[in-house]
């Protein structure tokens, strides 16, 4: 009796395991990995600004090649090359992909403290209170523009991300 | 000469132009009417102003204290702190700095602050220079007590000190060797005992035998001391290099000169480390080289910091050509600047007037891929090939060539036929990299953000939920409406 006890346990896990890898095969849902490595780069904001809802449908897109890899504002030039090396597609070299990254600031004259941004920030880079002035966290905001479509005051406004706009560094060199 | 071994790899030998400025005596200046002490004087940084405006300061009192690893400020001489606020500074890209603005006493006030300069250890030797807000003046400006406390615990074999001024114009170094050199073999003295370094080496090029002189003679009786000539040859100055050229060793790549237990100082910062220790002086004045064609006298000046550079060249009696550019630093490593209304800080070893003869040729050419700067580059990498990948945006592919190893020296550039920039082309993928690691730390952080929220909305939506279901199943079990709780004001805004 001791040999079915001892017995029966690895084969119900041997049978289950071949079920499992089985099951693995024919249910597998068809992804190109390549999304999942995109993804991972992506700042998941779900601004919408590529043009689609969210970043999980942006990846799926590159991946099929319908958006390119500076499609991505919040990501920037960074962003833009890592994509463009990951999917073997080159960089278009037009001014607007090589614009500076922007963030977004309050105008104090003008917000009212309705809370409305603050609320749809996807990075809760915005704070503030109900009747309070908010602001922008810099070191946070991506510029995706989130903010900017639902503020009833039009109190946003871009300027360049302090990362690039504080001090002076050496410009590119162009040749004469 | 000509088959002796090369010290250091590459380098160039560019028209020295010593002669301009070393052949007069350093030139103490008058105590000038006002002083500008910006608060970053050193890497780091900038340090915190401890004055207020309005405030009547006494010489040598400290007005900034140093934070963070950077080095403390003094006042130079008495007098009233006017403001405290921005000002355009000799820095790259004429950018402003805060900085004190101080307006000296008509007649100066002897009573100068000492510093309290006795010590019992090691520790607290270092602690004295990092009161005296010392920093390196041989172009890092590192605060120097920084630099020795990594030594407590290393072991330091040999101390290095670099009197080689490879920089071309550049005589202040030279000038303080032979006018100061007591102050500099003091300075050595203390810093072995600072860094417990076995022995000491002064290494100076040849083509500044009076210096040399006068060291051999002031260390005649230090047998744990060494002068040794090196040949002109730029960038023997560089600390790398320098070690290298003495103790035939190469600091590896991303390790310190500490780490083959090498410590490095220049010349001029052992003097000010020797009137630290010796009689508590704070570091309050530097010798500034003035030179260049453009200058009616190029001279060294003994300035407080915080001079005006218009009245630096007034003493040198005016400009007597138009400057074509005025270079703050060596000519090979420098930057310009515009403003002449802009004050010399602890690390400014010279400021150049060049005329028109001076200047490189600005138009460049294509490369034609003579290899020259590849045979220049005294790390070893090769020029050409980063500037091209650098030109084409691919700043990775630069980096993977060895792109941080660049000292920025400017050999490439200075022997490049073709007139190519190609220094300023590696000066801007160092910064641009830098902001765009920045960028890449921003966006994890949003990428971070976003999934905590994401994580807090869905727990919210839960508790809403669940709190709807209780209050339906009260009303249901009860019958009566449940009693409203005290209204709460909402928060605004959870803490993520």
């Amino acid at each position: 009796m001791d040999i079915v006890a001892i017995l029966s346990l690895p084969l119900l896990a041997t049978a289950m395991g071949f079920a499992l890898s089985i099951a693995a095969r024919f249910f597998a849902v068809a992804q190109d990995p390549i999304v999942d490595s995109i993804n991972e780069l992506l700042p998941n904001g779900q601004c919408g600004q590529c043009g689609l809802p969210g970043c999980g449908q942006a990846a799926i897109a590159m991946s099929e090649g319908k958006l390119g890899p500076d499609c991505c504002p919040p990501g920037g030039q960074a962003l833009a090359q890592k994509l463009s090396k990951l999917l073997n597609v080159p960089l278009s070299n037009d001014a607007e992909t090589k614009s500076l990254p922007q963030v977004v600031e309050i105008d104090p004259e003008r917000c009212d403290g309705c809370t409305r941004c603050f609320k749809k920030c996807p990075f809760d880079a915005i704070v503030g209170a109900n009747k309070q002035l908010h602001g922008v966290l810099s070191d946070i905001c991506t510029g995706c523009g989130m903010c900017v479509s639902v503020c009833p005051q039009d109190a946003f406004a871009y300027k360049t991300d302090p990362i690039f706009s504080n001090g002076w560094a050496w410009p590119k060199p162009e040749l004469h | 000469m000509l088959f002796s071994k090369r010290l250091i790899k590459g380098g160039v030998h560019p028209n020295g132009q010593k002669k301009l400025s070393n052949n007069n005596a350093i030139v103490k200046l008058a105590p000038p009417k006002r002083l500008f002490l910006s608060l970053k004087q050193h890497s780091g940084a900038p340090a915190k102003a401890v004055i207020q405006v309005g405030d009547k300061v006494t010489a040598g009192q400290m007005i900034a204290t140093g934070q963070g690893g950077s080095a403390n400020i003094h006042a130079p001489y008495s007098g009233t702190i006017e403001s405290i606020a921005e000002h355009v500074a000799a820095i790259p890209g004429g950018g402003k700095q805060t900085m004190v603005q101080l307006l000296c006493d008509s007649e100066p006030n002897n009573n100068y602050i000492k510093l309290h300069h006795h010590y019992q250890s090691r520790a607290e030797l270092i602690d004295i220079i990092a009161d005296a807000g010392i920093v390196g003046m041989g172009g890092a400006i590192f605060p120097a007590a920084t630099k020795l406390r990594s030594t407590l615990n290393k072991e330091i074999d040999t101390l290095l000190i670099n009197g080689c001024e490879c920089e071309p114009y550049l005589t202040c170094d030279d000038l303080v060797m032979q006018e100061q050199c007591v102050q500099v073999v003091g300075g050595v003295r203390y810093l072995l005992e600072a860094c417990a370094a076995k022995k000491a080496i002064i290494g100076v090029e040849d083509n500044k035998p009076l210096a040399l002189q006068a060291l051999i003679d002031a260390t005649s009786e230090d047998d744990n001391i060494e002068v040794q000539t090196l040949p002109t040859h730029y960038p023997m100055g560089s600390a790398k290099q320098f070690i290298q050229a003495l103790c035939k060793v190469e600091v590896p790549k991303g390790k310190r000169s500490t780490d083959v237990g090498v410590f490095v100082q220049n010349v001029a910062t052992c003097a000010a480390i020797y009137n630290a220790l010796r009689f508590g002086n704070a570091m309050t004045q530097r010798v500034v080289t003035l030179s260049g064609g453009a200058l009616e006298q190029p001279m060294n000046i003994e300035a407080p910091i915080g001079t005006l550079i218009s009245e630096l060249v007034a003493t040198c009696g005016g400009l007597k050509l138009s400057a074509a550019r005025i270079v703050v630093g060596g000519p090979m490593m420098g930057h310009t600047i515009t403003n002449m209304h802009s004050p010399i800080m602890k690390g400014t070893s010279g400021i150049l007037f060049l005329n028109e003869d001076e200047l490189p040729q600005t138009t460049s050419s294509p490369c034609v891929s003579c290899g020259r700067c590849v045979a220049a580059c005294p790390m070893g990498l090769l020029p050409n090939a980063m500037a091209e990948l650098i030109a084409n945006d691919d700043l990775e592919a630069a980096q993977k060539q060895g792109l941080n190893s660049c000292l920025l020296c400017g050999s490439c550039a200075f022997i490049c036929p073709a007139s190519l920039p190609l220094t300023q082309y590696f000066s801007y993928a160092t910064t641009e990299i830098g902001r765009q690691k920045k960028m890449q730390q921003k966006a994890q952080l949003a990428r971070r953000l976003n999934q905590q929220r994401t994580r807090r909305l869905e727990q919210e939506a839960i508790k809403k939920a669940a709190e709807k279901a209780a209050k339906k199943a009260a009303r249901a079990a009860g019958g009566t409406r449940p009693q409203r709780s005290p209204r709460v004001p909402k928060t605004a805004k959870q803490e993520s």
